[in-house]
C-alpha cells in the first residue's frame, strides 16, 4: 500500500481511530496492530507475508535461545556468539537470497566468460520483497543486541508488532527494539496527540515525494539519465543536482509521513534526515542523511570491524569497508558499491587530510561556502553512480558534463528554481517548523480541517496523475 | 555511516535529531474529527479528479465500487461548486488541456461488419474496391546526414526502457534522428484515459516518421467499453472484435498514402504471470494477424526474443552481447536495461536493413 493513495487514507483512519480505542485493551490493541500491519504489507503482494512471519518467529526464537545461552550475570559466552553469528549468517541468507542471488549469479557467469571458464549457477528469477532490507536489519538488531546484553527480549507478539509496524515497515526510519519496547509498554494518553507535528510532517512529506520529486524525476533526470549523450553539459549537470534534490525529496518525503503516521497513532521514531545538504564535510553529511542507517552500520558493523580503534590504516579500512558494504546495501549492483567506495574514499581523504591540517578556531565565511560547495558536489558526483543503471551511463553523463557544452531545452526556469529553492530550504533555521507549531498553537480545529483539505488539493493538483512507487523501496 | 567521531555522541550544535515530546497537542477524537472533516472536504474539493482516477481503472467491481462512492460526491461537488478552486489550478496548470484528445473516435477498418474472429482464426481483409488505385509499396528511403531518417518510438510503459535504448542507438548514427513518447498506463482499451489513435494522429502531423516504432498490449488485457457504452469482458468475442477493430485501426491510421513510412508493431514480451502470459500471447496474436495482411506494417515478435525453448517466460537470456543476463526487470513484466538494449538493436537492424543503412 502506497502512502499517498486514496486507499491508505482510508486505511489510516480505521487504524488510527480502533488504535486509539483499543490501547488500552493491551493484548487486543497488540493483535489488531499485528494484523493491521501485515494487511498492510500483503496489499502488494500476500505471498510476502509468509516471510515476514517467518522472520518474526525465526528472529524471536534466536533472541529466546541466545538470552538462554548468556552467562547468568548477562555477560556473553561462546554459545551466545556462535547463536548470534547464526541468526545473523540466516538473517543475511535469506536478504543475500532475495536480493544479490541475481546479482551474484549474473557477476560470477561474466567472470567465467571473461576466463573462458564456464560457469553454470542455477539463473532464478527471485521476485525482491519490499522492505526486506529494512526489516531484516531491525531483525539483527534485536538479536544482536540481546547477545550483548543491552535489551530485554520481547514477548513474541510485542516483536511481531515491532517488526511488522507499518509505518516503517517498508523503508524505515530503522528503528530498534530498544526504541520501540518501551514505547510499547508505555500507554500513550489520548489526550494528547501531537497532531500539528504529525500533520506538519505527513504533507511536508507528501509534498516532498508527490510534487517536488515526482516533477524533478519526469523533467529532467530520468530523460537525462536515460540517454545522457543526447542532452548537453548544463542539460547532464542539472539533472545531477536535480537527482540530489529528487533521491532526497522521495527519502525523505518517505520519512517524514512515517514518522507523522506513527506519531498520530502515539509512537516517536527516530529522525532520519536534517538537512543534508548544509553540510560541510562528508562526514556531516553522514550525520544528517539516513540517519538510521548510520547509526546502525557504525554499531553493527564499524565498531565490531574494531571502529577506531587501532591504527590509523585499520581505522581507514574499516571506514572505507562500512561504506563499501553501506552501498551494496543498496541495491545489487556494481554502481551501488562503486557509490558505497566513493563515500568510503571521502571519508578516508577527510579525515586524512583533517588529521593533517585541522582547521584552527572557527573558519571564516568564505572558507564555509568552500567547504559546502565542495561537499555537495562530491556527494552530487558519487549520485551520478547511483542513479547510473550500468558505469557506461555513469560515464556517459560525467562525459557530457565535461565535454558536451551548451545548455538544451530540458533546463528550464522552473526545474532551476524547483533544484534552487529545495537547496535553499536546506539553509532554513532547524527549528522554523517547531517555531511556527508553537504560533498555530491555539488555531481552532476547524482551520486545520480546512488546511487538511487544501493541501490535498494542493498536492493532487501539481503532482503526476497515477502515483510513482518510491525509489527507497526497491532497496 | 562511520566517521571519525561514531563512537561518540552526536554533534550538539545542530538542531537536536530527537527532540523532547514537546509541543502543542490535541485529543484523538478531535484528532479523528479534523481528519474526517478535512479528507471529506478534500473528496470535494477533488472530486473530478477522484471521478477521473476511478474512471482509469479496469472495469470491474473495483472501478464499480470506486465509481459508485465518487459520482455521488462529485455531483455534491458541483452543486455546491466545489470543484471550482481545482478546475483553477488545472487551468492554470495546463492539466485540464491534457486529456483534449478525448472525443476521438476509432477510426474504422471499413464499413462492414466488424471482424469477430478470435485470435489465429481472421480472414485475410477483403481486397480493395476496384475504384481505389493499389497503394505504393512501402519502403524506406536511404538517408543521409543532411536528410536522416525519422524515427518515431513509443506506446505504453514497455516502450519506455526499450525506447531509450533505441534512442541511444539511433542517436550513435548521423543518418537517423529519433523521438520517443511513452505514456504510462495507456494502451488501446481506454481511450477514455488515453487516446493513442488521436494522439498519433497529431504526432504523424508534427514529425512525419518514416520508420514508427509501436508497442501496446501490456495495459490491454482488461475489459473494454464501446463507443455505445457496451462493455464487454478480456478475450470474448465481442472483446477480440473490438479489440482488433482498434488495432487495425490505428495500424490503417499509421499508413502513408506516398507508402514511405513502415510501422513497426513490437508484440509483448513473455510474462512470468502464466496467465497474464496466456492473455498476452492472444494480444500478440491480434497484432500479427492484422500486421500480416497490411503491407506497411511489420510485426516484431518479441515473445519469442524473451522466451526460453520452451516459448516459457525467461528473465536469464543472452544478451546484446552474447553473454547471459537478466533481460527482465523484477515484476517479471518490463524489460531491463540489456533487454532494452537487445530488443532495441533488434528493431533497429530492422529498420537499417530496410533503408540500406550499412
Amino acid at each position: 500500500m502506497l502512502f499517498p493513495t486514496v486507499a491508505f487514507a482510508v486505511f489510516f483512519v480505521v487504524v488510527f481511530a480502533a488504535n486509539w480505542v483499543l490501547r488500552p485493551h493491551e493484548r487486543a490493541w497488540r493483535w489488531f496492530m499485528l494484523g493491521a500491519s501485515l494487511y498492510f504489507y500483503g496489499y502488494w503482494d500476500v505471498r510476502f507475508v509468509g516471510l515476514i512471519l517467518f522472520s518474526i518467529i525465526a528472529n524471536w526464537l534466536f533472541g529466546e535461545a541466545v538470552r538462554g545461552a548468556l552467562a547468568p550475570d548477562g555477560t556473553k559466552t561462546s554459545a551466545s556468539r556462535s547463536l548470534v553469528g547464526t541468526a545473523v549468517a540466516v538473517n543475511l541468507g535469506i536478504l543475500g537470497f532475495f536480493k544479490y542471488y541475481g546479482f551474484f549469479a549474473e557477476s560470477l557467469l561474466a567472470l567465467g566468460d571473461r576466463f573462458g571458464i564456464g560457469m553454470s549457477p542455477p539463473l532464478l528469477d527471485v521476485i525482491l520483497p519490499v522492505g526486506i532490507s529494512f526489516f531484516t536489519f531491525q531483525a539483527m538488531s534485536y538479536v544482536i543486541d540481546i547477545g550483548r546484553g543491552e535489551i530485554r527480549t520481547m514477548p513474541l507478539l510485542d516483536f511481531g508488532v515491532f517488526l511488522s509496524f507499518f509505518p516503517q515497515l517498508v523503508a524505515g526510519p530503522i528503528v530498534r527494539a530498544s526504541e520501540f519496547g518501551p514505547q510499547l509498554a508505555d500507554r500513550p494518553d489520548p489526550r494528547h496527540v501531537r497532531m500539528p507535528e504529525a500533520f506538519r510532517l505527513i504533507f511536508r512529506g507528501l509534498f516532498k515525494k508527490v510534487v517536488i520529486a515526482s516533477f524533478l524525476g519526469t523533467n529532467i533526470v530520468d530523460p537525462v539519465y536515460a540517454n545522457p549523450s543526447e542532452y548537453s553539459a548544463l542539460e547532464n549537470l542539472l539533472a545531477t543536482y536535480a537527482y540530489a534534490i529528487q533521491i532526497y525529496a522521495d527519502f525523505s518525503g518517505y520519512t517524514d509521513i512515517a514518522i507523522g503516521c506513527a506519531l498520530l497513532i502515539g509512537f516517536r521514531f527516530p529522525q532520519n534526515f536534517d538537512q543534508p545538504y548544509r553540510s560541510l564535510s562528508i562526514q556531516d553529511f553522514w550525520r544528517r542523511w539516513h540517519m538510521t542507517l548510520s547509526r546502525w552500520l557504525r554499531d553493527y558493523l564499524y565498531i565490531p570491524l574494531g571502529g577506531n580503534r587501532g591504527t590509523t590504516g585499520f581505522v581507514y579500512r574499516n571506514l572505507f569497508l562500512t561504506m563499501l558494504l553501506g552501498g551494496l546495501w543498496h541495491g545489487a549492483a556494481w554502481t551501488f558499491v562503486m557509490w558505497g567506495a566513493l563515500h568510503g574514499s571521502y571519508l578516508v581523504a577527510e579525515r586524512a587530510i583533517k588529521a593533517r591540517w585541522e582547521p584552527r578556531g572557527h573558519p571564516a565565511e568564505l572558507v564555509r561556502v568552500g567547504q559546502w560547495l565542495l561537499t555537495f558536489h562530491l556527494v552530487c558526483f558519487a549520485w551520478i553512480f547511483f542513479r547510473a543503471e550500468t558505469f557506461t551511463q555513469a560515464t556517459d553523463v560525467i562525459g557530457q558534463i565535461l565535454l558536451g557544452g551548451g545548455t538544451g531545452p530540458l533546463v528550464t526556469g522552473l526545474v532551476v528554481l524547483t533544484v534552487i529553492g529545495a537547496l535553499a530550504v536546506q539553509f532554513t533555521p532547524p527549528d522554523l517548523a517547531r517555531r511556527a507549531e508553537r504560533a498555530l498553537a491555539s488555531t481552532p480545529l476547524g482551520v486545520y480541517a480546512v488546511g487538511v483539505a487544501l493541501a490535498f488539493v494542493v498536492i493532487d493538483a501539481l503532482g503526476p496523475e497515477g502515483v510513482a512507487p518510491f525509489i527507497y523501496f526497491q532497496f | 555511516m562511520p566517521t571519525e567521531t561514531l563512537e561518540r555522541p552526536p554533534p550538539t550544535d545542530g538542531p537536536d535529531p530527537d527532540p523532547p515530546p514537546t509541543g502543542p497537542t490535541v485529543a484523538a477524537g478531535r484528532v479523528l474529527l479534523v481528519g474526517l472533516i478535512g479528507l471529506v472536504l478534500a473528496a470535494l474539493l477533488n472530486a473530478d479528479s477522484l471521478v477521473a482516477q476511478a474512471e482509469r481503472k479496469p472495469f470491474g467491481w473495483s472501478r464499480d465500487v470506486s465509481l459508485m462512492v465518487w459520482e455521488p460526491v462529485q455531483r455534491t461537488s458541483h452543486f455546491l461548486s466545489l470543484n471550482r478552486p481545482r478546475q483553477w489550478i488545472d487551468d492554470r496548470t495546463g492539466r485540464s488541456q491534457s486529456r483534449g484528445d478525448e472525443g476521438f473516435e476509432f477510426p474504422p477498418v471499413d464499413a462492414g461488419e466488424p471482424d469477430t474472429a478470435a485470435p489465429g482464426e481472421a480472414e485475410p481483409p477483403d481486397a480493395p474496391p476496384a475504384t481505389e488505385p493499389p497503394p505504393p509499396d512501402p519502403d524506406l528511403r536511404t538517408p543521409t546526414p543532411d536528410d536522416p531518417l525519422r524515427i518515431w518510438v513509443g506506446g505504453d510503459s514497455m516502450s519506455q526502457v526499450f525506447g531509450q535504448s533505441l534512442v541511444a542507438f539511433a542517436g550513435e548514427s548521423d543518418v537517423l534522428t529519433s523521438s520517443l513518447d511513452y505514456r504510462i498506463s495507456t494502451g488501446l482499451t481506454r481511450p477514455d484515459y488515453f487516446n493513442w489513435p488521436a494522439h498519433l494522429a497529431a504526432e504523424l502531423d508534427r514529425l512525419d516518421p518514416e520508420a514508427l516504432v509501436i508497442m501496446f498490449g501490456a495495459n490491454d488485457a482488461q475489459g473494454l467499453e464501446t463507443d455505445d457504452g457496451q462493455v464487454f469482458a478480456l478475450l470474448s468475442d465481442e472483446w477480440i472484435a473490438e479489440y482488433r477493430r482498434r488495432v487495425a485501426g490505428t495500424m490503417d491510421l499509421l499508413q502513408d498514402p506516398d507508402g514511405e513510412r513502415i510501422v513497426y508493431w513490437v508484440g509483448q514480451p513473455a510474462m512470468r504471470s502464466g496467465d497474464f502470459d496466456r492473455r498476452i500471447r492472444g494480444l500478440n496474436t491480434i497484432y500479427r494477424e492484422e500486421a500480416e495482411s497490411r503491407p506497411w506494417v511489420v510485426y516484431v515478435d518479441s515473445h519469442a526474443m524473451f522466451s526460453n525453448d520452451a516459448g516459457e517466460y525467461e528473465a536469464f537470456l543472452p544478451g546484446l552481447d552474447g553473454r547471459v543476463q537478466d533481460l527482465r526487470q523484477g515484476d517479471g513484466i518490463h524489460l531491463s536495461r540489456a533487454g532494452g538494449d537487445l530488443l532495441a538493436r533488434t528493431v533497429l537492424d530492422m529498420v537499417e536493413a530496410e533503408a540500406g543503412i550499412d
